[in-house]
């Protein structure tokens, strides 16, 4: 099942948020309840440690407590807080590495952990994408996981990540370009195009 | 959503092969507008390569979702643990939004979100005054737009040329630390705030970045996050 919000669901995210901005902890739970499972889903398919996961979700929330009352409606509340959710992702990441790397090179960085046994897999082609698929960076990983679980529109990944809507586009292309890539490197015949 | 379709752009009027291609993953979610449907749909027809393109963005789609169903939920007790933060979090006000309002909080006050007291009126006047003297005189962005963003008016080089650092302030911070900080380092905001609260700063051409960084972090009081810009 996947994270796509309906008209009647955000409009009632909004009101909800409202009610935050007010200090109703009631609607704050609620609107948790809501968000919960697709915000963590994405915190997990970046970050990918569970206990790192909570406190940037922890962080996610306490933030939207604080600036509930700034949120103005350009978008839908979703994205808002999905926005918020990945500059907490992207700074924690980049503590966590300690490294002087800029954020544009620590999220083009691959994922180091073990090379699936591409020639086990080979036949299985969906388990090998996807195993390929949490192999790709930071960024490709966050660009297929936004637009294929959550079902955010180009815009909605444009205003989430702060980007032109053209690099939103151009990423994409990028992240399946580099899976074709890894495919034909794992003896998939033809993946690249 | 209201509507969370792409918006049909002059472009998707003659959408080019390569147009379709970039567009395919939003096509097999639904979330191209029918012009577009319209056109992808006309290339597809003509186009083995890109009907293999279809059929392997449907398949990382599914694998996309497929990917999820073991990915769990938040601890049980993650929400009381939340709630339980909430009494030491001070919630920001909303942005005033007319500059002509002579009800409203004070430029700096709108942009922390501060009550415009007639003390934290004289500490605005002085930080901006302090930033003016840096040539980082911030303004809002089209005077009635309901943008509720910032940029700096008369530092054009910053946000030009120099680098950006994101930003966010301890909610408590004070007015004319801020600006005193800023104003050692040679930077100014540029815009914010954004989403998450944190705020655009632009730094000189040439500066050095790390060293704005660690005096930024340095900062524990007034700073609670800083990382690299565009």
């Amino acid at each position: 099942m996947n994270a796509a919000r309906t008209k009647a669901e955000g409009q009632t995210e909004v009101v909800l948020l409202q009610r935050v901005a007010g200090g109703d902890r009631d609607a704050f739970a609620e609107l948790y309840r809501r968000l919960q499972r697709p915000l963590f889903g994405y915190l997990m398919k970046l970050v990918r440690d569970r206990e790192m996961v909570e406190d940037v979700l922890n962080e996610t929330l306490m933030e939207v407590w604080r600036q509930a009352a700034r949120f103005e409606g350009r978008s839908s509340v979703n994205t808002w807080v999905f926005s918020i959710a990945h500059h907490r992702a992207v700074s924690r990441l980049r503590k966590k590495r300690e490294t002087a790397l800029d954020e544009e090179q620590a999220a083009a960085i691959e994922d180091e952990g073990p090379t699936p046994d591409m020639k086990a897999e080979s036949s299985d082609m969906s388990r090998l994408l996807g195993k390929l698929m949490e192999r790709l960076s930071f960024e490709h990983r966050e660009i297929l996981h936004l637009a294929y679980y959550q079902e955010f529109s180009v815009q909605e990944i444009a205003t989430a990540l702060d980007l032109p809507p053209n690099t939103v586009k151009t990423r994409m292309f990028y992240a399946r370009q580099r899976l074709r890539v890894l495919l034909e490197e794992s003896g998939v015949e033809g993946a690249v195009a | 959503m209201s509507d969370s379709r792409n918006t049909a752009s002059p472009k998707s009027s003659a959408l080019g092969e390569e147009d379709v291609m970039e567009l395919l993953p939003w096509y097999v979610t639904g979330k191209t507008s029918p012009e577009e449907n319209a056109q992808i749909e006309r290339h597809l027809s003509a186009s083995p390569k890109l009907q293999a393109e279809l059929a392997m963005a449907r398949r990382e789609r599914q694998v996309s979702l497929d990917g999820m169903q073991a990915i769990g939920e938040p601890s049980p007790d993650f929400l009381n643990k939340v709630l339980g933060q909430l009494d030491g979090a001070r919630q920001w006000g909303p942005i005033a939004k007319d500059k002509h309002d002579a009800e409203a909080p004070g430029l700096f006050a709108r942009l922390f979100g501060f009550a415009s007291t007639p003390a934290l009126r004289l500490v605005a006047i002085a930080a901006c005054l302090a930033i003016v003297v840096e040539g980082a005189a911030i303004v809002k962005l089209a005077g009635n737009s309901s943008s509720g963003t910032y940029e700096t008016a008369s530092a054009p080089d910053m946000s030009a040329a120099g680098p950006h650092l994101i930003v966010q302030f301890q909610p408590n911070a004070g007015m004319a630390a801020i600006g005193s900080v800023l104003s050692e380092l040679d930077a100014g905001i540029i815009r914010g705030p954004m989403p998450d609260g944190s705020y655009v700063i632009g730094l000189k051409p040439g500066a050095d970045v790390d060293h704005a960084i660690a005096a930024l972090k340095g900062h524990a009081d007034l700073v609670t996050g800083v990382d690299r810009g565009s």
